[in-house]
């Protein structure tokens, strides 16, 4: 290791973002551990929240970090690293989908799943069902819809950040965040408040 | 609802917000849909279990063995399909076997097997060179490295990614190119480096105790011409550089890590931004025009697709050089320039907390504080609140 790398590492905790993944970019894998420390429990709420039907979400954040390791060149500098490994998780969320999308329906059609049991209007007053519900409700979402959501209201995202991140128009950021409250609305009134 | 929607977006400005604040106050149906979105949010936010600091730290360590672990041979995702039909007509063929009395047990067992395998989401490909009809060349492969040494001709590479740890290196006598590229093409005579071409990528060019990096589209030629040398050797002599065996490449930001102080980069429209330069991508690329270089130097032409950044992505990258060069007053300034001047802009919220650090930094802790709580009274949703809130001594 070169002496500048050295000294560039003696202090890594005090490094920006962007001079991590520069650091990542040319090689060196001391800051992807810094960079791990920052940002692993923020990335892994983002995705239990995200992608609530991935088993192994913590699988999905390493490979979230292994993939900035070979994409970090292309890093745009701003301060937080967040919005962009959020946007490489997206992907892989994506490309995993693409993946096992044939695969899971035939796995569905054998395997039956759990049918929700039908509730009284009594239990549906109890808020804990109602939440329950809710939080049913968001992981029947696509993917499109609660990632947006997920960005908005989990991460506080604007809409122009988060149509960065995704690489869509803002006016579809809008409207998949007014679908997926839409629906998630039909379930709180199905649910009898 | 798109109304109320957008005032909890942050989308109406401040006579709509206001004029909607009263509006919620009087419709009971309106106040319906604001509750229904509280509770939406509340929703998403409710709490997740946390990763303990044990499972932290077994991740982190799991992540850094699997960073710096050499590939291993894996199947690749077209045998792995191929595994997969084989599997699938295995199956197909005991259920004739069984005469369907294979149970719907039995499939959920052997289908879940396969569903436990865990996806490839990256694969390893393998470089492909294409050499001309002239070329000489020899390959060694061995664990990680993949070595070509080129005599004479040229070698078309194209390649996909690197998986981690790997290296694909072109040597000729007196030059190493370390391809980073997903195309490009390499030219030799007699074992010395002629040009470098990239379509796609990056590739670092190390010739004559210099680096350079020729972004996509960037091309790299080396002129050999004795007489021109020695010329060089004395005009490089007048320039204190360390090097005087080789006229220098382009004079752009130091660089960092394992490339020399006097590594030169040239980073287009695909490369990374130095942080510690002052001079934009563009400017970069018009310095490395070579318009004064001798006809010895390595000469570099200019790629002509190079993308030029908004001018808000170079204020911002700007104000972000200052801050890592240490000036913190300046790059507080920047930001706030930024922040007026480009208030819709995605950065706007960065620029707007990292003035603050900027002040704190610079010593100015009144005014830190001062710009801390601005930033948490105009932006309710900010990324960095948190942080604004110590910041503000709240």
């Amino acid at each position: 290791m070169s002496p500048l790398a050295t000294k560039r590492l003696s202090n890594a905790a005090a490094l920006s973002d962007a001079e991590l993944l520069l650091a990542i970019a040319e090689g060196e894998l001391g800051p992807l551990g810094i960079l791990f420390d920052r940002y692993h429990e923020p990335l892994r709420q983002f995705l239990l929240r995200a992608a609530p039907n991935v088993a192994d979400v913590d699988d999905l954040v390493q490979e979230t970090f292994l993939t900035a390791t070979r994409a970090a060149a292309s890093f745009d500098g701003r301060a937080s690293a967040l919005p962009f490994l959020m946007g490489i998780a997206t992907q892989l969320l994506r490309r995993r989908k693409r993946t096992f999308v044939r695969l899971r329906a035939l796995y569905d059609a054998f395997c039956a799943a759990p049918t929700a049991s039908r509730q009284s209007p009594e239990e549906h007053v109890n808020q804990a069902q109602e939440e329950a519900l809710l939080q049913a409700a968001i992981a029947r979402l696509s993917d499109e819809r609660r990632i947006v959501l997920v960005m908005v209201e989990y991460n506080g995202m604007s809409g122009p950040e988060v149509a960065q991140i995704l690489g869509t128009p803002v006016g579809t950021v809008w409207r998949r965040l007014h679908e997926a409250r839409a629906e998630l609305r039909r379930t709180l009134q199905r649910g009898g408040r | 609802m798109n109304l109320v929607e957008a005032l909890r977006d942050g989308r109406l400005g401040p006579q709509e917000g206001a004029s909607m604040e009263r509006h919620l106050k009087s419709c009971a149906v309106c106040a319906g849909l604001a509750r229904d979105l509280t509770r939406i949010g509340d929703a998403v936010r409710a709490p997740r279990e946390r990763a303990t600091q044990l499972s932290h730290q077994r991740a982190r360590v799991s992540l850094l063995e699997r960073a710096t672990a050499l590939p291993t041979p894996r199947v690749s995702f077209g045998k792995a399909r191929f595994v997969l039909a084989a599997a699938t007509l295995g199956i197909a063929g005991a259920f004739g076997f069984f005469g369907g009395q294979w149970t719907a047990t039995t499939s959920r067992v052997a289908l879940a097997l396969h569903m436990s395998v865990p996806p490839r989401l990256q694969s390893a490909s393998e470089p492909q060179v294409r050499p001309s009809d002239d070329a000489r060349f020899t390959r060694n492969r061995s664990a990680g490295l993949d070595e070509v040494i080129l005599e004479d001709g040229a070698l078309d590479v194209a390649r996909s990614r690197l998986a981690a740890g790997e290296r694909f290196v072109v040597r000729t006598k007196d030059a190493q190119i370390e391809v980073r590229a997903t195309a490009l093409r390499i030219e030799a005579k007699e074992g010395r480096i002629r040009s470098v071409a990239v379509e796609q990528g990056t590739a670092e060019v190390q010739y004559a105790g210099f680096t350079a990096v020729i972004p996509a589209g960037g091309s790299w030629r080396a002129t050999g011409d004795a007489a021109v040398e020695a010329a060089d050797k004395e005009k490089s002599a007048a320039i204190p550089a360390p090097e005087p065996t080789s006229s220098a490449v382009v004079p752009s930001a130091p660089a960092k890590g394992k490339t020399s102080s006097r590594a030169a980069a040239v980073r287009g429209s695909r490369g990374m931004s130095d942080p510690s330069s002052d001079t934009p991508n563009e400017n970069v690329m018009e310095e490395s025009s070579w318009t004064g270089t001798p006809p010895s130097a390595p000469t570099f032409a200019p790629p002509p697709p190079v993308r030029v950044p908004s001018a808000a992505s170079r204020a911002f990258a700007d104000a972000m050089a200052s801050l890592r060069r240490g000036n913190y007053a300046d790059c507080a300034d920047k930001f706030e320039q930024f922040v007026s001047t480009y208030p819709a802009d995605a950065r706007a919220d960065e620029a707007d907390y990292l003035r603050a650090v900027a002040l704190q930094r610079a010593g100015r802790t009144a005014e830190a504080v001062a710009a801390a709580k601005r930033y948490l009274a105009t932006r309710p949703k900010g990324a960095h609140r948190a942080d604004a809130e110590r910041m503000a001594g709240n």
